[in-house]
């Protein structure tokens, strides 16, 4: 299972709860950058979900 | 009596039985301690090791014989001593591989070192049966048959111990890795969700897709063996060089399942893009023994058949 470690997203509004610290940037073109950097510093893939938001997913090890 | 005659005394059929059947045994053990692109045992050690045992086993399985016919019957209990000795060989080659295991860019996973565990295993016994043949052969009608049978058992040993491959089990063809929105695909199986451009590029330029096409219904189960699809991913990837680093989770290869078919997508980020090798190189992934069902034979009283 996969475990959502940050959230990225150009629309703050969309975004609700807690569990995982959000990145609000301005514009689409931010949130992709942000997720690049986040990607490198927390060795996690980062998804894209609907249009505008990013998360970051740590995944246990893949089955064996 | 001089040494020489001491020699010649004793070099009756028992000796030549011995020291030819040990013989085989070890030339059968060096013919099946392969270092192949898995790379194992590569190690000088690793091979010393393996060498001295299959040197053990050959000599054991060659002296039952001359025991039993001077009815020493108690010599027998030697061999279940020496079936201690490679069961403990199972868990050192499992404890090996395991601990290196972690490091590897791309795993073998469990499975797989504990068929290849087995399988070192299984030679020593293999090797032990051929030098008892052979030791049997040369008693029972003297040297000439102990060496035809030391030939006939050198191709044999290679032949059981070769196993089956997925390409027996699975049809294997290329797919178009394509990319649709973030949702990346190898032909129309969906792999995984990549949410930057950066990476999706990379997996377009890199990526290998090949989909394995289950042949019948033992081979859909199989398949779907998650250590039976890491095992590809590891020969795949130690044949074709990996495009990843430690902590690049998105560019991760990976084996996917598409449920309705049973068919298997395979994506790999590849150094070196040759077809014929990946196909090749995904066609000769050993069968696990912990993959490997028939639930198509167990059904068979019932109305099941296999399509």
């Amino acid at each position: 299972m996969g475990k959502i470690i940050a959230v990225v997203t150009a629309r703050r509004e969309e975004v609700t709860g807690g569990g995982a610290p959000v990145f609000a940037a301005g514009s689409p073109e931010a949130a992709e950058r942000l997720a690049l950097e986040l990607e490198k510093v927390l060795d996690c893939a980062a998804s894209r979900i609907g249009d505008h938001h990013f998360v970051l997913v740590e995944r246990t090890p893949p089955v064996r | 009596m001089s040494g020489w005659e001491g020699f010649r005394l004793a070099a009756d059929r028992d000796v030549l039985a011995v020291v030819l059947g040990t013989a085989v045994g070890l030339i059968a053990r060096v013919l099946l301690l392969r270092s192949d692109y898995r790379q194992y045992p590569a190690y000088p050690h690793g091979r010393l090791i393996h060498l001295s045992l299959g040197l053990i086993a050959g000599a054991l399985g060659a002296l039952a014989v001359p025991a039993l016919m001077a009815e020493e019957y108690t010599a027998i209990t030697f061999l279940s001593l020496a079936a201690q000795q490679f069961r403990e060989v199972r868990s050192m080659e499992r404890n090996a591989l395991r601990a290196v295991d972690g490091q590897e860019l791309v795993p073998r996973g469990d499975s797989y070192i504990e068929g290849i565990a087995v399988a070192f295993e299984g030679r020593n016994y293999v090797v032990m049966l051929a030098s008892f043949f052979v030791s049997l052969l040369c008693v029972w009608l003297g040297l000439w048959a102990g060496l035809a049978a030391g030939a006939a058992v050198l191709p044999a040993t290679r032949l059981l111990m070769r196993g089956r491959r997925v390409g027996d089990i699975a049809d294997i063809s290329f797919a178009p890795v394509r990319v649709d929105e973030a949702g990346v695909y190898v032909g129309d199986i969906y792999m995984m969700n990549v949410g930057l451009p950066e990476d999706r590029e990379l997996i377009m330029r890199s990526g290998i897709g090949i989909v394995l096409a289950p042949k019948n219904d033992d081979a859909r189960v199989t398949l779907a063996h998650g250590g039976q699809r890491q095992a590809i991913l590891y020969d795949l990837s130690t044949r074709l060089g990996v495009m990843r680093d430690e902590g690049e989770p998105a560019l991760v290869p990976l084996a996917k399942l598409e449920l309705a078919t049973g068919r298997v997508g395979v994506l790999a980020l590849a150094r070196e893009q040759d077809r014929d090798k990946a196909l090749d190189a995904v066609r000769n992934v050993p069968l696990l023994e912990a993959a490997v069902r028939h639930p198509v034979r167990a059904n068979r009283k019932g109305k099941e058949r296999s399509d």
